[in-house]
């Protein structure tokens, strides 16, 4: 039987009189990979915030490794990216290693250092910043300083890794590289994911399911159902149904 | 105090003044409680910059003075009063943010201008306090007893104690509020923490440089490490060393020359940050472009 890493019942969220999500309902599990794609505004966002409990919702629940967002307590199991314009302060006087290593904060107790410290070189080889280590996050490039933000959400090698717009300023390189590195986590090790993204022409190349948001949902499941589905042709019209399912294999 | 007139300061008469300087226990007391306060400004400084509230020193330094007129109205020890008045309104501050949808410069202004207002209140109502009171506002840290250095110094201790317990929490809190949410960081307890850790810092360094300047010692070191630092524990190193030397060569300087020690203080602070200002931009403009 699959285990449900993420749960949301008829989910709804309202900010101010404007309904942002209404009544979304679906369920991931462990070793998925799910694209979350959808317009300006629709609810992408909103939507991982009230999975992470930083939004409380209006209606409906959500589970996190079956427990309650409010009294999660196994955030080592979570690795979080958030949209980078909210979460990067460019003066900042603290070096790539020190921001990586935010990310072995809820892991740190009762880990030895040395297993802590591969774990921070491993993230910064993955990323390819290790050279860049003892530079201040403010000097870097924003596709560099993007990087090492990646690296905190890999570096305590979590089950669930939840990305807002990843990719965003990096160059088409080491967005590859990236998006490979996701895709081998999720195939090798089991990760789960997932992935907000704008990129819907390649989202079918990585992920398993795709989720279309539009305030509600409007698809939840696999590539396959998409790209066959008759009614997703009304809905987005060939040309859409067609770029998102170009490069899915 | 005033250098000897005898037709030119040599090397001889300055050691003198120098070695008096260190005989005096009252000015060993102000040393030592200012060094360990300096640590402590500095510190909490750095965090208080980064997580863009400057000016909650100065707001906290506002309430002070309504608390230290309440401590002379019903003369009791002002320190005793100040701490948990200022810590209650630092949270105060912090609820205001977070719950009334206020900002927090805007919080500030409205628990700092109930201090003041408080204050003046208490002194109108009560004269005959207020020479007190405004001795109050300007500091003298040479003034300290013994009771107070051991207050000082213990109060000093817990707070620096606590931020190096809870150092990785503080640093991703001041970064990324929302990531460290996910990481599993009591965010509201920790603000919380920070807020009364503030407010310990704000009553401490009312005595080594005044009500008046006590936010100076919160920024002033914060931005000048900040214009050399390599990184964050460089950042907490500079803004200490910058703060504590700026204690002693301005205890040392206002003794022999007869000034205020709180003002000393903090413009010797403010020189440390021109230098180190002016310092990284010539570098910068010197350095080869790429």
């Amino acid at each position: 039987m699959p285990v449900e890493v993420v749960s949301v019942r008829n989910l709804s969220f309202t900010y101010e009189t404007r309904d942002v999500l209404r009544n979304i309902s679906f369920s991931i599990e462990a070793g998925d990979y799910v694209g979350l794609v959808g317009s300006n505004g629709s609810g992408k966002s909103t939507l991982i915030r009230l999975i992470l409990g930083l939004e409380t919702p209006v209606d409906g629940s959500v589970s996190l490794f079956d427990q309650a967002p409010s009294r999660f307590r196994d955030w080592h199991k979570i690795g979080y990216l958030p949209q980078k314009n909210a979460a990067l302060n460019r003066f900042f006087p603290a070096t790539v290693q020190e921001i990586v290593a935010l990310g072995l904060v809820p892991k740190r107790a009762g880990i030895p250092g040395g297993d802590s410290r591969d774990a921070l070189g491993k993230a910064l080889d993955l990323m390819d910043i290790a050279d860049i280590r003892d530079k201040l996050i403010g000097e870097l490039s924003g596709g560099q300083q993007q990087r090492v933000l990646l690296a905190r959400a890999l570096v305590k090698e979590p089950e669930l890794l939840i990305l807002d717009e990843p990719t965003i300023a990096v160059d088409p390189e080491i967005r590859e590289r990236f998006l490979n590195v996701l895709m081998e986590l999720n195939r090798k090790r089991q990760v789960t994911v997932l992935l907000v993204t704008h990129d819907t022409a390649s989202i079918g190349k990585y992920a398993k399911k795709l989720l279309y948001l539009e305030t509600e949902m409007i698809f939840y499941g696999g590539f396959d159902d998409f790209c066959l589905s008759g009614e997703m042709t009304k809905v987005f019209g060939s040309f859409t149904q067609h770029l998102i399912c170009h490069r899915h294999e | 105090m005033t250098l000897p007139d005898n037709g030119g300061c040599s090397l001889e008469v300055f050691f003198m003044e120098v070695l008096r300087f260190f005989e005096y226990a009252f000015v060993l007391r102000a040393l030592i409680a200012g060094s360990f306060i300096a640590l402590l400004c500095a510190n909490l400084g750095v965090l208080l910059v980064l997580r863009r509230l400057s000016l909650l020193g100065d707001g906290l330094a506002h309430v002070t003075f309504g608390s230290v007129a309440l401590g002379l109205l019903l003369k009791v020890q002002p320190i005793y009063i100040s701490v948990p008045v200022v810590a209650l309104s630092s949270l105060a501050i912090l609820k205001l943010t977070e719950r009334a949808r206020v900002y927090s410069d805007a919080a500030i202004g409205i628990v700092s201008a109930f201090g003041v207002s408080g204050g003046v209140m208490l002194a109108g109502l009560a004269a005959g306090f207020n020479v007190d009171l405004f001795s109050y506002l300007f500091g003298n840290i040479l003034s300290i007893t013994r009771g107070e250095m051991v207050m000082s110094i213990v109060l000093s201790l817990i707070v620096l104690s606590v931020i190096a317990f809870r150092y990785s929490e503080l640093l991703s809190l001041s970064f990324d509020e929302e990531f460290a949410r996910t990481s599993g960081i009591n965010a509201g307890r920790i603000n919380a923490l920070l807020a009364v850790l503030a407010a310990v810092t704000v009553v401490l360094a009312m005595k080594l440089v005044g009500i008046m300047l006590t936010s100076a010692l919160l920024i002033v070191p914060a931005v000048s490490a900040f214009q050399i630092a390599k990184s964050f524990r460089g950042t907490l190193f500079f803004a200490a060393f910058t703060a504590v030397i700026s204690v002693w060569v301005g205890i040392f300087l206002s003794f022999l020359m007869n000034v205020p020690t709180g003002a000393t203080i903090v413009l010797l602070n403010l020189a440390f940050f021109l230098v180190l200002y002016t310092f990284k931009a010539l570098s910068a403009f010197l350095s080869p472009r790429r």
